[in-house]
């Protein structure tokens, strides 16, 4: 998470000795490492010399020196290292506690209209993964404050955030029970945003009123509703504005090659074509249906046998088999261009989801009142006095 | 550094969001006698000069506005819900509500105003007293809403905005909704200092999020086809002023063609359709009709230089943004090779169909790794005591968007140097 100077050259920065990469195997497996000279990194797929990325651009394949001995039978012989984001390392780093995930963060800070300058104050840090989505919002010249009442968790957070670099946009309070003490050191007045992680975020009232600048605004991070119940009560007995709640699960989807033939139907359906263009002979010229069309762009489109397949081709009919033909045929035009698959392609969500992570509420600080009257006789005598009457705004 | 100071208050020739009691948002721009349609009517929004942003003003019968204090809300209590009163003996008939619409005409015409006259109007409805304090305090926030407008106002920011055009007028920014507009500048790892790609066609508010992102700090290069940025009227409804208006960089797409060449134009600011162009080489010509005014001149030496872009290209980008309405698959063709290795990228999409064919075709690419199609199922929820549920009524779909991490190919790595 570095920040170029203005006039920096930027992206071709190369990776020093010293810096945090994410070094992606696959997926599911995504690891930290610091970068130091004439250091290997083991792992399933062989051995890593760190000097071969130490000076070089990352986002290349990093080639393993030698390959692993026995037993895995995937042995690209690469991985590849990464620039550490907080998305990435959401899913490298060790969970200490439930974390915020990156779709939320992501949601959160566009919601609380974080950008550099900003200044935010959370609580709990928990593993980090939200502050460090807010602190590349709001850095260089903005701040996270953040509160974690647990010594061991705060410390591991700090090293983090050290390691990222971010020590100057990111400080950790530690052992700071905010809901006792408040937030302590924390000016009034000073905050753009606040990010409440707690169990109680309804006792925060007075703290929230406190730290927020007007128009400020407050997140509430709470998985069940009478929580959000307690919160929204309080943020209107604090004369919030604004308020609002949302849920915000995210669905994620898989893309493949839809299952081109079916050995019977191809058959029978192959026959009804034949039949038909049988009977209709005399009149050859008359432009293909569109199940002619359909049908003759999926057979072009997937070099697959249409009839009388082999019983090892029936066999091979799965959605991998094809998937690898259709690989082979893309291979050598595909690589290094974004090309439209010439293949008919389905999409689905994955079986399971996060359905729920927790309700978000939001609500913005109002001005103070003593701040409104001053500004009051300004304005009267233009116009005639209005009554006045509880009036809700959403 | 690079960020302006905030204002407190409202100056002359700001761009406002003016939010109304029933929850509609209107976007306006603040001058002596400018006005905004807010409910049925014009009204006159000078009064909002020198105002405090976020407060509440109230709709005079003359169609001025009225700074008003906030009074904080007030919802009836869980104890008060009771089952007493339902709508057991409720006719729908149209004739609960004694007052005519005549009526109600000429009462306004004598005067009568806001919350006198929705008083009226309760008093000659027939089943309020009838109604559970629920069901009456609903009734009275609809009236209200009709009879005694009260609007707040609000920064124009990307979040304000984006709110704005997906209720008022959702064609002009592809639908995007507030979600996925966080889910495109988190997932493309856009931050100040960066360099990024973008290409849009949401009216220019992606190009705004993204400077307000920037903090006037890095480069936005905003790819445009045709001679001049075409729709980008929303950029400037953002109040970003001069530091982060300066790191927009409207560039033709036919640069990105003449990346790796040295062109004589290298060292002049950046020119949109042939017309500019002209102007350039028109000095050898005598007579040259297009002459740019002064001010038009001094707006074309602001830009960018075009070596400078093309420089800015060639290192790489580190993010890359796509919005399109046009064919998604080949914009990444064109731009995704620009993405400095380890950048990442985010695509939004208002189909399934395209956000499908980009996920697959990047797989095949091997240009990106951890390519994802996500959705964000986002739902809104009434939290009131004893009478909470997710809303009734909305948005179905905040589209699809698609977010990898730049990688090297195979075809595009340099030769192995290593042992």
């Amino acid at each position: 998470m570095r920040h170029y100077a203005p006039d920096d050259d930027g992206a071709a920065a190369v990776a020093k000795e010293g810096d945090l990469v994410i070094v992606h195997e696959r997926y599911t497996a995504l690891t930290t490492l610091t970068l130091q000279r004439d250091a290997f990194l083991n792992n399933r797929y062989g051995r890593f010399s760190h000097n071969h990325l130490i000076g070089k651009p990352l986002g290349r394949r990093w080639h393993a020196v030698s390959t692993a001995a026995s037993g895995s039978r995937s042995c690209a012989g690469f991985v590849h290292a990464l620039a550490p984001t907080p998305e990435l390392m959401s899913y490298a780093m060790l969970h200490r506690t439930q974390i915020v995930y990156p779709h939320d963060s992501a949601i959160i800070a566009a919601l609380l209209e974080l950008r550099p300058g900003s200044v935010v104050v959370e609580c709990g840090t928990g593993s980090g993964s939200a502050s460090m989505a807010f602190a590349r919002a709001v850095a260089p010249t903005g701040r996270v404050l953040t509160f974690e009442y647990h010594h061991v968790r705060a410390k591991a957070a700090r090293q983090l955030f050290q390691s990222l670099q971010l020590s100057h946009v990111l400080s950790v309070s530690a052992g700071v029970d905010v809901l006792k003490d408040g937030f302590v050191g924390v000016q009034d007045a000073s905050a753009d945003a606040v990010f409440l992680d707690v169990p109680a975020p309804y006792e925060m009232g007075h703290q929230l009123r406190r730290v927020l600048r007007p128009n400020g605004t407050v997140c509430t991070f709470s998985p069940c509703v009478e929580q959000v119940g307690r919160t929204c009560a309080m943020l209107r007995k604090m004369r919030f504005h604004s308020l609002r709640t949302i849920t915000a699960p995210l669905r994620t989807y898989e893309t493949r090659e839809q299952l081109l033939h079916t050995p019977a139907f191809d058959q029978l359906s192959s026959h009804l074509s034949t039949a038909a263009a049988a009977s209709s002979s005399s009149t050859r010229s008359r432009p293909p249906s569109i199940g002619e069309r359909v049908a003759k762009r999926r057979r072009t489109a997937v070099a697959a046998p249409v009839t009388n397949p082999t019983p090892a081709a029936r066999k091979s009919t799965t959605a991998g088999a094809e998937r690898m033909a259709v690989s082979a045929l893309a291979h050598g035009q595909h690589v290094g261009r974004v090309l439209r698959p010439k293949v008919r392609l389905h999409s689905k969500p994955f079986c399971t989801m996060k359905g729920h992570t927790s309700y978000l509420t939001f609500a913005r600080r109002p001005r103070d009142d003593a701040q409104r009257e001053e500004q009051a006789p300004h304005s009267q005598g233009q116009v005639p006095s209005v009554p006045q009457h509880n009036c809700t705004l959403s | 550094m690079g960020s302006e100071p905030e204002r407190d208050t409202i100056c002359e020739n700001d761009w406002v969001v003016l939010q109304s009691s029933d929850g509609k948002k209107v976007l306006g721009n603040v001058t002596n006698n400018s006005s905004v349609r807010i409910g049925k009517r014009k009204r006159k929004i000078g009064a909002l000069l020198g105002k405090h942003w976020g407060d509440t003003f109230a709709v005079t019968a003359q169609d001025f506005l009225q700074p008003v204090a906030d009074i904080p809300e007030e919802t009836p209590d869980e104890k008060d819900m009771g089952t007493a009163r339902n709508n057991q003996h409720l006719q729908d008939d149209n004739a609960n509500q004694t007052l005519r619409q005549s009526a109600i005409l000429k009462l306004k015409e004598a005067g009568v105003h806001g919350e006198s006259l929705v008083q009226t109007v309760v008093k000659h409805s027939s089943t309020f007293h009838s109604k559970t304090p629920f069901s009456q305090h609903k009734y009275l926030q609809r009236k209200r809403a009709k009879f005694d407008i009260r609007v707040r106002v609000f920064k124009p920011t990307a979040l304000t905005v984006c709110e704005t055009y997906f209720e008022k007028s959702p064609e002009k920014t592809m639908s995007l909704r507030a979600d996925a507009l966080g889910m495109v500048l988190g997932y493309s790892g856009v931050r100040s200092g960066a360099r990024v790609l973008l290409y849009e066609n949401c009216t220019g508010l992606l190009t705004a999020a993204v400077a307000e992102r920037l903090g006037g700090n890095g480069t936005v290069i905003n790819v445009f086809t045709g001679h001049t940025p075409p729709g980008i009227e929303i950029i400037r409804m953002l109040n970003l002023g001069e530091t982060r208006m300066k790191t927009i960089a409207h560039t033709p797409v036919e640069l990105l063609s003449h990346v790796h060449e040295r062109e004589v134009e290298d060292d002049q600011p950046l020119k949109y359709g042939p017309r500019e162009g002209q102007e350039a080489g028109g000095t050898a010509n005598g007579n040259n009709e297009h002459v740019p005014s002064a001010k038009r001149a001094e707006a074309i030496a602001q830009r960018p230089k075009r070596g400078e872009v093309k420089r800015w290209i060639r290192r790489g980008c580190d993010c890359l943004i796509v919005a399109t309405r046009f064919d998604v698959v080949k914009v990444f063709d064109v731009l995704l090779k620009h993405v400095a290795p380890s950048g990442c990228f985010a695509a939004y999409c208002t189909h399934l169909q395209d956000a499908a064919d980009l996920q697959y075709a990047l797989q095949l690419s091997k240009m990106a790794i951890r390519v994802e199609l996500m959705e964000v199922n986002m739902v809104n929820h009434q939290i009131l005591p004893g009478r909470s549920h997710p809303a009734m009524t909305d948005s179905a779909t905040g589209g699809y968007i698609v977010s990898g991490i730049r990688i090297l190919s195979p075809n595009e790595e340099e030769p192995e140097e290593q042992s």
